[in-house]
């Protein structure tokens, strides 16, 4: 009688347990739905509030191709949006590998090597993760004005690579960390120079966590505001301030911004999931062991 | 010939180091150093040459203005209340999550990181939207069940709307002090929990006794990042609400930015600015020195 009733409360708390996971996870996923669902819609069906409607492409159709009317809709700051997508590609993917340049060595020596000032080497990077872009975006301004590069890709490229590279080489070196130094000094000891072993040995095992880096580096750059905010007019803007234009004074396409909303939002969530365990990893080893 | 390698071989790290070093100095050093300058002067805004004032700035600031102190109040709000519920939701979700029989776990972490890495400015629009009193979902669900007569605008009112964007922010930033706790959790040695388990301790005594002091470290290091980023927080709060209404929202981070880029008062911005990096820097410093102790 006793070890069933214990049975059966086992099972009513797993119940419970998975029902309270679910839940979570709905509020979690909730937005995401709401937005999905909206740029389908029609403006006439977002006042409405629907639940069955019938669905259209024409919010995504105003978007990528950058069309400033599409059936009886109007779409009034959508215009360049496709170039402003564009500059996001060409701004993350060029920051994204310039820091990766520089935080890959950093790294590896930060794992690898005791050094004079590596701990303080490590709180300075620290400490500039955790500087407001407000401190360093006016004298930034000031500097790019004077060599004519307001306005241009070039000035985000610079600015996101130095603002990635802290928690590029916080990433990269828990990931060195996490290879044994045995196996270079094996490869070593069977006669590889130094480079030699590093390429053959440390580089494949860390493939997978530099992947991760990239592709979280590079969602910190897609996903960034305030420096193109200030740095970019028309011409270098990226999408995340092109999308917060949407909402003029005269007319907000919602369906034109839950369009342009998930063309932003989506392809960093499909890259996201197949390295997902390194990326986890990679950002909670470093806390985890200090 | 010999010597020369040696030396050379000495100096691999800093040679490794250096370009890093060099682009984080310029970049970041260099320009903080530069605000901290103007918040000592006046610009003029006709030829745009400061003029050295030395503290005037400063003297405006912590003594005469009110919306100074009044963001720093928003702003210790907004991280008491954000930090509350993320830490009760991760940690909760954490410890939930973390007993091994359940299943699923890989595709609950994947789908968790979603409100991590989608775009700060989609979230703050779509929130937004989802606030709005005439057709947010939010209002429409809350009608539908009875649990109010009148939409509510949440973040058109300043009784409701710190509240609603620290809502956001929760509802961004939880699964990244879940993950943390988890991958915390997963490190405890699993025989401390089984000797007390034998030793008849409740969940509870488990929880508060073993538990928690063992988590110590990693809660520690959660509440410095997260807590210093809070402190940088921008892109929700400008989507959201601008610092309004009013000034309801306006932590530090956004009066800063107020006063210097909309307003175009360039020197005090600056000084709104350099008194956010000491805040922030404090706060720092207090915490690895707490977390320096604890190691110890």
């Amino acid at each position: 009688m006793n070890h069933s009733s214990k049975l059966i409360k086992e099972r009513v708390e797993k119940i419970v347990l998975y029902l309270v996971i679910a839940i979570f996870l709905a509020f979690c996923l909730f937005p995401l739905y709401i937005t999905l669902v909206m740029s389908f819609q029609l403006p006439r069906d977002v006042w409405k509030n629907k639940f069955l409607f019938k669905p259209t492409l024409d919010n995504y159709k105003a978007v990528l191709l950058g069309l400033r009317q599409v059936g009886k809709t109007a779409y009034p700051a959508v215009a360049n949006f496709p170039r402003h997508l564009l500059n996001s590609v060409i701004v993350s993917l060029s920051a994204t590998s310039l820091s990766f340049l520089l935080a890959f060595p950093a790294a590896y020596a930060l794992a690898r090597y005791k050094f004079r000032g590596k701990n303080s080497f490590m709180v300075y990077a620290f400490f500039v993760k955790m500087l407001s872009p407000l401190a360093i975006l006016f004298p930034l301004y000031v500097l790019f004005t004077k060599l004519g590069l307001t306005d241009t890709r070039i000035s985000l490229v610079i600015i996101y690579m130095t603002w990635i590279l802290p928690l590029s080489v916080w990433m990269l070196r828990g990931f060195f960390e996490g290879i044994p130094v045995e196996l270079e000094e094996a490869a070593m000891i069977d006669g590889c120079s130094r480079i030699r072993a590093f390429l053959k040995i440390v580089v494949p095992l860390v493939a997978p966590g530099t992947a991760a880096t990239l592709i979280f580096n590079l969602i910190l750059a897609w996903n960034e505001f305030l420096y193109a905010l200030i740095l970019t007019g028309s011409h270098a803007r990226t999408a995340p301030v092109a999308i917060c234009s949407f909402i003029s004074f005269r007319e907000v396409a919602w369906g034109g911004i839950s369009a342009a909303g998930v063309i932003t939002a989506l392809p960093i969530i499909l890259l996201v999931i197949p390295i997902q365990k390194y990326l986890v990893r990679g950002l909670t080893s470093g806390a985890v062991t200090g | 010939m010999l010597n020369l390698r040696k030396q050379f071989k000495k100096h691999i790290p800093y040679i490794l180091c250096l370009p890093t070093f060099t682009i984080l100095f310029a970049i970041t050093v260099i320009p903080v150093g530069y605000t901290l300058y103007t918040s000592f002067c006046k610009w003029e805004l006709e030829g745009f040459r400061p003029v050295f004032t030395g503290l005037a700035n400063y003297e405006l600031l912590f003594f005469r203005d009110v919306d100074f102190w009044h963001s720093v109040w928003i702003t210790l709000e907004y991280l008491i209340i954000g930090l509350s519920l993320q830490f009760s939701l991760g940690l909760g979700m954490a410890l939930i999550v973390n007993k091994p029989s359940l299943k699923f776990q890989g595709v609950f972490r994947t789908l968790i990181i979603v409100p991590l890495i989608t775009t700060p400015v989609v979230i703050g629009l779509f929130w937004r939207i989802m606030y709005n009193p005439t057709f947010g979902v939010i209002n429409h669900i809350l009608q539908s069940i009875g649990l109010i007569r009148q939409p509510i605008p949440w973040l058109g009112q300043s009784s409701t709307a710190l509240l609603s964007v620290v809502i956001v922010d929760t509802w961004q930033w939880t699964p990244f002090v879940f993950l943390l706790l988890s991958a915390g959790l997963k490190s405890l040695p699993v025989e401390f929990f089984e000797a007390a388990q034998i030793d008849g301790a409740t969940r509870w005594q488990t929880f508060r006794y073993l538990t928690l002091p063992l988590l110590r470290y990693i809660i520690l290091v959660t509440i410095l990042f997260r807590g210093s980023d809070i402190f940088n927080t921008f892109d929700l709060i400008y989507v959201l609400t601008k610092g309004g209404p009013g000034t309801a929202t306006q932590t530090l981070n956004l009066y800063g930015f107020l006063q210097m880029f909309t307003w175009l008062n360039l020197s005090y911005g600056a000084t709104i600015i350099v008194s956010l990096l000491i805040i922030v820097g404090l706060f720092a410093v207090v915490f690895i020195n707490v977390l320096r102790m604890k190691v110890l």
